[in-house]
């Protein structure tokens, strides 16, 4: 308890020098609700500076990030979504944030970022090795690209890079004529 | 699922999205439909409303799964050696010819393509 009638809470205020001692750096006294002085500098420790300094401070809230990610659409959640990324013959897994890529082009590069993979591409024609599918919220596995773009964000659980050769793989005999070889798998 | 959502439903693929709750995105995610074939682990999925009738949908699913037979799939043909299925609201499978183009649109919630001679076995469907 202050008995000398200066400001009850200069105790706490923060400043440079020595601990206990009162002729410290000439450093603005900061009264605790007074922002009218801040100027930024460097060579004041103030709380209020050092929240605004600190990455993730204040914390944004979702209303917030939603208008600043700028889609507008009610449908869109402005938080990170992250969803297991595997490659066949690549034994560990990644994670990837849908949210942050901004399409399907934006995606594959993500992937190829991600395996250091070039030979994979959601066109099917043209001679790629790998295609990309996903696992719906109803657990079935789905080609990537067919749906627009959001849509594949919001049913998207977790995805695959698969072999070309594996999609093959698993037709029933029945469905290949018996002049074939009669191996119902492409090795 | 609200009933209203199921009439007519199809043909506001870019409906004013002012007063539901989900908006463009919700009406749109009726328009498009899964497709499985037997025996193939990865569907597809298709715009409904992307076609005028069962014609224009044999010539995507033939670009789709074509691949996956040797004879191609010849949808509607009567040498195909598969049958496109859907089904319906009611989680009933049908034969996808059997009723008008407009009708099919307003009901049919997924596609499944079989081999012909077992078309008819829902009991063994996964879908």
């Amino acid at each position: 308890m202050m008995t000398d009638g200066s400001d009850p809470l200069e105790i706490t205020e923060l400043r440079l020098g020595q601990p206990g001692a009162d002729n410290g750096l000439p450093v603005k006294k900061l009264k605790k609700r007074d922002f009218a002085d801040m100027s930024g500098s460097d060579d004041r420790i103030s709380t209020n500076n050092f929240k605004s300094e600190v990455v993730g401070w204040p914390p944004v809230c979702s209303y917030r990030r939603k208008n600043v990610v700028g889609d507008g659409s009610k449908a869109t959640e402005a938080s990170k979504m992250y969803v297991k990324v595997s490659m066949d013959g690549v034994p560990f897994l990644r994670k990837i944030d849908l949210n942050s890529h901004c399409g399907y082009s934006d995606l594959i590069t993500g992937f190829h970022k991600l395996f250091s993979c070039e030979k994979m591409s959601i066109n099917e024609g043209d001679g790629s090795e790998y295609v990309p599918i996903y696992e719906d919220k109803d657990g079935d596995w789905m080609l990537v690209g067919d749906v627009p773009w959001q849509m594949f964000v919001e049913s998207c659980k977790r995805l695959r890079i698969m072999k070309k050769s594996e999609a093959k793989g698993i037709e029933p005999s029945c469905l290949k004529r018996t002049s074939t070889t009669g191996s119902s798998k492409d090795e | 699922m609200k009933p209203e959502m199921t009439l007519g439903l199809r043909h506001a693929k870019t409906a004013d999205c002012g007063d539901e709750e989900d908006g463009a995105l919700s009406r749109e995610r009726w328009t498009y439909v899964k497709v499985n074939m037997d025996g193939v682990i990865v569907g597809r999925k298709i715009c409904i409303l992307d076609h005028g009738g069962y014609s224009s949908l044999a010539l995507q699913l033939e670009d789709m799964f074509g691949s996956k037979s040797l004879s191609g799939l010849r949808l509607f043909q009567p040498e195909s050696e598969f049958s496109l299925l859907y089904k319906d609201l009611k989680e009933n499978w049908r034969t996808v010819g059997d009723v008008s183009w407009n009708e099919f649109v307003e009901h049919v919630k997924r596609l499944r393509i079989s081999p012909r001679n077992q078309a008819f076995l829902p009991a063994q469907s996964p879908f």
